[in-house]
């Protein structure tokens, strides 16, 4: 295992690749549609987000993501992805673009949605 | 990007030559004659090498996704499962294995039949998971 990571630490090294930290930044490139930031949806009943991507280099698909916790995967650049109802209460959506090892690659956005 | 991809991919290379020899090396020592206990441990020695290499490599991906990005990649609830699935898969091989070296020449041929049963479902099961790991993340 040493060996296996030295030759990756060095391939690292040699290479000059830059460390990327990944920041919470909203992208143009990365759209919810729809609902709107600050809507109100019901209670009870499924949430459709409509969502537009436009992966950065090295973004391969797209998770998304109900109050932190992963609710899906997007394949698709622009499509409609139908959230499982939400209990009452505010919520955050978050869309983030993940590389092939589906890492996040620091392009996101999110949205609060009241759901009463 | 193309840095990126050939880390990933040559992680992967060896990932899929560990899992190669945990499921076939298991499956060569079921299959082996049972008297010849030397070949047997010849594949035991495969398979401990197999899960080791597993171990690591997996480790490498989560590195490699960290030395990047700063995160370790992000996993849905299937994922997460197929991955406990997977360490716990190792983690019992690396241990099963090497209880064999250390002890199979007092074991009778029925229980080293029954190792190597074990070893082989231990490879297979991993190597199922390995698939859910890969699409639900």
């Amino acid at each position: 295992m040493n060996r296996m990571q030295s030759v990756y630490t060095c391939s690292f090294i040699l290479s000059g690749v830059a460390i990327a930290v990944s920041t919470a930044v909203a992208d143009p490139n990365l759209k919810i549609l729809s609902p709107a930031d600050g809507a109100v949806v019901q209670a009870g009943h499924d949430v459709p987000v409509e969502y537009e991507i436009r992966p950065k280099p090295g973004g391969d698909h797209s998770h998304i993501y109900i109050d932190h916790k992963e609710a899906g995967i997007l394949r698709r650049k622009k499509a409609i992805f139908v959230l499982n109802p939400l209990p009452a209460g505010e919520h955050v959506i978050c869309l983030k673009v993940v590389n092939k090892a589906h890492t996040p690659i620091g392009q996101e956005t999110c949205i609060k949605v009241i759901s009463q | 990007m193309q840095w990126e991809n050939l880390y990933y991919a040559l992680t992967q290379l060896v990932h899929n030559f560990g899992a190669l020899a945990v499921a076939g090396g298991a499956l060569a020592g079921l299959k082996a004659n049972n008297d010849n206990l030397q070949l047997q441990r010849k594949f035991a020695w495969l398979v401990l090498g197999g899960w080791g290499t597993q171990a690591a490599s997996g480790l490498t991906f989560g590195a490699i996704s960290l030395y990047l990005y700063g995160e370790t990649p992000d996993l849905h609830l299937i994922a997460q499962a197929a991955l406990i699935i997977k360490v716990a898969c190792a983690v019992t091989g690396i241990l099963l294995v090497s209880f064999y070296l250390r002890r199979a020449s007092h074991w009778s041929v029925r229980r080293r039949r029954n190792a190597w049963a074990i070893l082989a479902g231990l490879g297979i099961l991993a190597l199922s998971a390995a698939a859910f790991l890969r699409w639900f993340a």
